[in-house]
């Protein structure tokens, strides 16, 4: 799992071979926040592709959470997440490795 | 009359032919074996570059690419490298501009599942213009263009609806621009197939489709090389994602055809008129001429990406330590280049370049590999805006 510090944030993204889940805190309440967890996944060929999923809350929430299980023929490689406050980059966590 | 043979007779004619038989013989075992692309000893002579990805756009005078967001960098831009000196510049043709916030023409908007914008992982070079996916205002996955000084962009081709902006979840059409014309795969469908559109056009053509009855059939890897379109097809007969068949395929624009070029499912490199695979048996040439196939490198080889080169094959396994593994042309192994820099994914180049992405303590990066140098100097380096 990867993880990084801001000063009122926390973010955190955990990978296996067929689910990814990101999940952004953001420690004041009032916020639009949202969390990506874009990750690389690779088929039965070998063939590795992008792709991101998200997760968007407002109001009185402090906690954006996304979670997705793999495709068919496809398992995931490596994520990482990056959350959002009104639209504004506040963290990136390191990659993790399924 | 009929001529009769004698004893002696006889046995100079067992001679004669057991000369015949034996000069044949070192004839046949010195070819066989042997395809052109031994003989030649060299990379084919029309080698093109050999991008695994569209994450750069390659240019006559250089190449261009998005950058990556990070801690340090949260509005990407859209950079330029000079091929000659190096230089990494944002494209921006404003006076004055410090090429920071929204105001930099290098700028441009994100997607969001909220609102239209740029997917900043795509960009593709033709004809003078760069082209880059993203979502439409009303929902579309969409190619823009923008000029090659990056002074304007537009919306050039809409592809194809989508949910994206009730899902949240973002998966990005497999493309490529050629001959006048966006082929593409809507990745939203279980069973794709290959589509194709005029840059500019409103309607689309189907160029391939597979049997509609398997669970699922993927297209992907679609490469131009001399002046066909390359793709491979995975094909996923119910839902164990064991017993996948595919192969690689190839579209010829001339005539409409789509026709199996070999079961080749992992990745691949055509030159020429060769195709460059790997599988079990280990690195392997395939001849679309001669229909012949050559073990270049007997060792099994664990799905790494394969780039092409004027002088090397390189291999690079993305699933281990994203070393890379130099050959020439009669598989002796040169060089190796160690992960020094963070690999996170390896995009192929050319002759003089390769790129990836790599990741720090502030994020994603690009980086570079210069192929000028010699092999024993080979080294990873952070792609940085001046």
């Amino acid at each position: 799992m990867g993880s990084c510090y801001a000063a009122t944030s926390s973010i955190t993204v955990d990978v296996t071979r067929s689910r990814i889940v990101g999940k952004f805190e953001y420690g004041e309440a009032g916020h639009q926040i949202k969390v990506v967890v874009n990750y690389l996944e690779e088929d039965s060929g070998g063939h590795i592709r992008s792709g991101d999923a998200s997760d968007t809350q407002f109001g009185n929430v402090t906690t954006a959470y996304v979670s997705r299980s793999n495709t068919q023929g496809y398992q995931y490689v490596s994520g990482y997440a990056v959350g959002y406050v009104d639209g504004v980059q506040k963290a990136v966590s390191g990659v993790a490795y399924a | 009359m009929r001529k009769t043979v004698n004893g002696k007779g006889k046995q100079f004619i067992e001679i004669i032919r057991w000369i015949y038989v034996l000069t044949a013989g070192v004839f046949l075992l010195s070819a066989c074996g042997k395809t052109e692309a031994e003989n030649q000893k060299s990379a084919p002579a029309a080698t093109e570059s050999d991008f695994e990805y569209q994450f750069v756009a390659e240019a006559e005078n250089g190449y261009y690419f998005w950058e990556c967001i990070n801690q340090e960098r949260l509005l990407p831009r859209l950079l330029f490298m000079d091929r000659e000196s190096g230089r990494v510049v944002p494209l921006c043709n404003r006076p004055d501009c410090n090429h920071e916030g929204e105001e930099c023409n290098a700028y441009y908007p994100e997607i969001d599942f909220h609102a239209a914008g740029i997917y900043k992982e795509y960009l593709q070079y033709y004809e003078g213009s760069l082209y880059a996916v993203g979502l439409s205002e009303d929902d579309y996955v969409s190619v823009f263009s923008i000029k090659e000084d990056g002074s304007e962009w537009e919306l050039s081709t809409k592809l194809y609806r989508t949910d994206y902006a009730v899902t949240g979840h973002w998966k990005p059409p497999e493309l490529l621009i050629d001959g006048g014309y966006i082929y593409f795969v809507d990745w939203y469908q279980a069973v794709k197939k290959l589509e194709r559109i005029p840059i500019g056009g409103r309607t689309s053509e189907i160029v391939f489709e597979g049997d509609c009855d398997v669970a699922a059939l993927d297209i992907y890897r679609i490469r131009s090389n001399g002046g066909l379109l390359f793709f491979q097809v995975m094909s996923y007969p119910n839902e164990v994602s064991e017993n996948v068949e595919g192969g690689l395929y190839c579209y010829d624009s001339e005539d409409g055809q789509c026709s199996l070029v070999k079961g080749v499912i992992g990745p691949y490199s055509v030159q020429g008129d060769y195709v460059y695979y790997t599988n079990d048996e280990g690195l392997c040439c395939y001849s679309m001429r001669d229909g012949t196939m050559e073990i270049l490198v007997d060792q099994r080889q664990s799905v790494p990406n394969i780039t092409t080169t004027e002088d090397y094959m390189i291999l690079c396994d993305q699933k281990t330590d994203f070393a890379l593994i130099f050959y020439d042309y009669e598989g002796k192994e040169l060089a190796k280049v160690e992960n020094t820099i963070g690999m996170y994914w390896y995009f192929g180049g050319n002759a003089q370049i390769l790129f990836g992405r790599c990741m720090d303590e502030v994020g994603m990066g690009l980086c570079f590999l210069d192929l000028t140098r010699p092999l024993d100097e080979l080294e990873w380096e952070e792609l940085k805006a001046d």
